[in-house]
């Protein structure tokens, strides 16, 4: 099977006037302007590969306190009960409630981890200049790029439950250090989702036509 | 798109940039570009700007998850293990521990013991904690409690049971400890001060009952322990500052449980301190006026607790030692617990009386156990005893059977300075010295009567009569000489007399008819001298029964 038989030339699209403008080849690195409105104007996502790999690095270290703190603080009747995410997904699924603990184990637990695994892994396959099945790793990139702003379901559910259940003594629920976490990992793999360019996906192969066709 | 990508947005406003697009205006007017090129303009290039800034933020999260990391690390506390005989409300991951209401960390794990004899409560403390976790910290676990003394731990009815602390500095430092089942009653930040009593029985106090001072709390019973001879009971009490001031070396505990009831003329009177006391028990402390000075309380002093306020005023328990009176009168009134008096000053009581026959000389004599403190009698600390109350007993003191109250018939051994005394001394024998002693000395009324007695019957009575007798008889001898004599003179002096002398004769005759023992004068004056004697016996035998059963003379004879 063949990918992308057509070579796209050095050119570059203005973002804000959508203006097609020739980049010129000889500086490929060089930030560009759009002549028609002033805009910058990148070939590719500018520093794509360094600043998702920074926000991937940043989501995963941040995912590590996300899990280990608790996100929040019920307290019932004087009964205070601090829940990490995994200890709540664990306590809807002994209490029996297990399709969502299984909703919220995979919104709040897979999702983000193969969010990072797969962005790591496309910024890696980029990296070794890999040609391995392209338009799969497109799909993946796409899927995480849709997938993404799922995972802040958690913390909504924190919020909405803070905002509710303020009954003084009786119940309250307060937010834990681990939602801050949390919600900085999600918004840290959007950015990191947001910041991948996919068309370095097909630049290897169509280097390597280009080449093909030069020669 | 988003991220820091302003590299270069005053680009439009740069004159390089004007310049920039001129050429590329320039390029367009040249028409030398192939027609593609023409159609399309050529992006501006910019110079590049600072390298991105999108590093700072893995630095950020990386700073904040290091500085969390050494926060957790700091704040992760030893892993302690506390035993307890049951988990009852503990829970793994939910249980706090708790110091004045703070948390101090988290129980983390419940097992049982290897041999399932208690269960074993892992716990994770604070880092603050560590310095305060010594064989001499406590732990105990707070669950709501309803007792008589009231009803503590409240507030866990909702909030679940949690373990509390008492941390202490003292002592070895220690992981592994032994939880308490009862929460103590003194934790050691309050500030006050431990005493020791010494009690006969434990009554009804118990731990955590109240310690009062003129009926106000003051204190608490931290705890009791059975002596180590077993012969009383140990109390410790916990008076809290500032009022542990107020225990001096002369104050003196009693007993204040329950109820003190009096009768009196003006109707029964109920002393009872509160309800509480009444059911928990308590111990009341008071520090009387007494002639010694109340000094500090020496560390090691241990205070009598005597059973009620009115046993306080009877002498102090210090130095205690037994003797043996030997008493040969009746001790009747006289039992165990009677005081023992030096003119009127409790010294003593009375331990045992008995029956006991002398071996030797088969004499019945009655032994009297009696407990005194030599002190009270003026012994110096660490003056020989023995060598001292034999210097006393030569000055004539002895040991008498007084009778305190005529009406109950109550009697106590008195001791007393007699002069005149018979000389004696103690006898050091086995098991307990003898003091000598002295007759016992009546009461006023008693002594009376019995001296009256005695007074009727020194009367000789018996020997009056036989006297007047004895009398009368030599009266009749001498009428029947001077018969005899005008018998002989009858014919010779005085015949005209004879008649006469024969009419005194028969009147003499008459006379002693009427005087002989069997006359009805002689009968009658010899039953009136038994009458008295009967008289005198039946006194005799009413001071004796009144000596023995005095109430009789309020009561009448009961059998």
């Amino acid at each position: 099977m063949r990918y992308s038989p057509l070579v796209g030339g050095p050119h570059a699209q203005c973002p804000v006037c959508r203006l097609v403008m020739k980049a010129p080849e000889e500086r490929p690195d060089a930030p560009l302007g759009c002549p028609r409105c002033g805009a910058s104007v990148h070939r590719r996502k500018p520093e794509s590969l360094a600043r998702t790999t920074a926000y991937l690095v940043a989501a995963l270290i941040c995912y590590v306190p996300a899990n280990l703190y608790p996100i929040m603080r019920s307290t019932s009747l004087g009964r205070a009960q601090e829940d990490t995410i995994v200890s709540g997904v664990a306590y809807l699924y002994h209490s029996g409630m297990w399709p969502l603990g299984t909703i919220v184990l995979i919104a709040s637990v897979v999702v983000p981890i193969a969010k990072i695994v797969s962005l790591g892994g496309l910024v890696a396959s980029v990296r070794r200049r890999s040609r391995w099945r392209p338009r799969d790793r497109a799909a993946t990139y796409r899927i995480v790029e849709l997938v993404g702003r799922w995972s802040m379901v958690d913390v909504y559910v924190v919020t909405i439950l803070v905002a509710l259940v303020h009954l003084g003594t009786l119940a309250n629920v307060e937010v834990m250090f681990g939602a801050v976490f949390f919600a900085a990992v999600v918004v840290l793999t959007i950015l990191a989702a947001e910041s991948f360019d996919p068309r370095l996906i097909w630049d290897v192969l169509e280097e390597e036509e280009g080449r093909d066709v030069r020669t | 798109m988003s991220g820091p990508d302003d590299d270069g947005r005053d680009g439009p406003r740069s004159g390089r940039d004007e310049d920039r697009r001129g050429e590329a205006r320039s390029d367009r007017r040249s028409g030398v570009t192939v027609v593609e090129n023409a159609m399309m303009p050529e992006a501006l290039v910019r110079a590049r700007a600072m390298p991105s800034v999108v590093w700072l933020i893995p630095l950020v999260a990386a700073f904040v998850g290091l500085y969390l990391a050494y926060w957790a690390w700091t704040q992760t506390g030893p892993t302690i293990t506390i035993r307890f005989e049951s988990a009852e409300g503990v829970e793994a991951g939910r249980t706090m521990l708790k110091y004045k209401d703070v948390k101090v960390g988290l129980v983390e794990a419940v097992g049982l013991d290897e041999d399932l004899s208690g269960v074993v409560v892992t716990a994770s403390v604070v880092n603050d904690l560590a310095g305060y976790l010594t064989d001499q910290t406590r732990f105990w676990v707070v669950r709501a409690q309803v007792s008589a003394g009231g009803i503590t731990g409240l507030e866990t009815v909702f909030s679940g049971a949690y373990i509390a602390v008492d941390p202490s500095k003292e002592g070895r430092s220690a992981r592994a400890f032994d939880g308490l089942e009862k929460p103590p009653v003194v934790t050691s930040g309050k500030p006050g001060k431990y005493f020791r009593l010494r009690a006969d029985e434990l009554g009804s106090i118990e731990v955590g009952a109240p310690v009062y001072y003129r009926w106000l709390q003051v204190g608490r019973v931290a705890g009791y322990e059975l002596s180590e001879s077993g012969d009383s009971v140990e109390v410790q009490v916990f008076v809290e500052a500032p009022h542990d001031e107020r225990v001096r070396s002369t104050t003196r505990f009693w007993n204040a449980s329950g109820l003190d009831a009096t009768v009196r003329a003006d109707g029964l009177e109920i002393d009872t301190p509160s309800l509480a006391a009444f059911l928990l028990g308590g111990v009341a402390f008071e520090t009387p006026a007494t002639v010694s000075v109340a000094g500090e309380v020496p560390p090691d002093m241990v205070f009598e607790l005597y059973p009620n306020k009115q046993a306080t005023k009877r002498p102090r328990s210090k130095g205690r030692s037994r003797y043996l009176l030997y008493f040969d009168e009746s001790v009747a009134g006289l039992g165990a617990g009677a005081p023992v008096e030096f003119r009127g000053i409790p010294i003593g009581e009375v331990e045992d009386v008995d029956l006991a026959v002398d071996p030797d000389s088969g004499e019945i004599r009655i032994p009297v156990v009696i407990e005194i403190e030599p002190e009270r009698l003026g012994l110096a600390k660490g003056e020989d005893e023995l060598a001292y109350l034999g210097r006393q007993v030569e000055r004539g003191l002895r040991a008498r059977i007084a009778t305190d109250n005529l009406l109950t018939g109550q009697r106590s051994i008195g001791f007393d300075f007699l002069d005149g005394a018979a000389k004696a001394e103690i006898l050091n024998a086995a098991p307990y010295p003898v003091l000598p002693t002295a007759s016992g000395s009546f009461d006023a009324i008693t002594e009376r009567v019995a001296r009256i007695v005695e007074k009727v019957d020194r009367v000789p009575i018996e020997s009056i009569g036989e006297n007047l007798d004895a009398s009368l008889a030599r009266l009749s001898d001498v009428l029947v000489e001077v018969q005899q004599l005008a018998g002989t003179t009858h014919r010779e002096v005085l015949p005209g007399i004879v008649s006469s002398l024969e009419k005194l004769e028969s009147t003499l005759e008459s006379a002693d008819g009427l005087i002989a023992p069997d006359s009805a004068l002689a009968q009658e004056l010899e039953r009136l001298v038994s009458d008295l004697a009967e008289a005198a016996r039946s006194l005799r035998l009413l001071s004796e029964r009144l000596e023995t059963h005095p109430e009789e003379l309020l009561r009448g004879r009961r059998d």
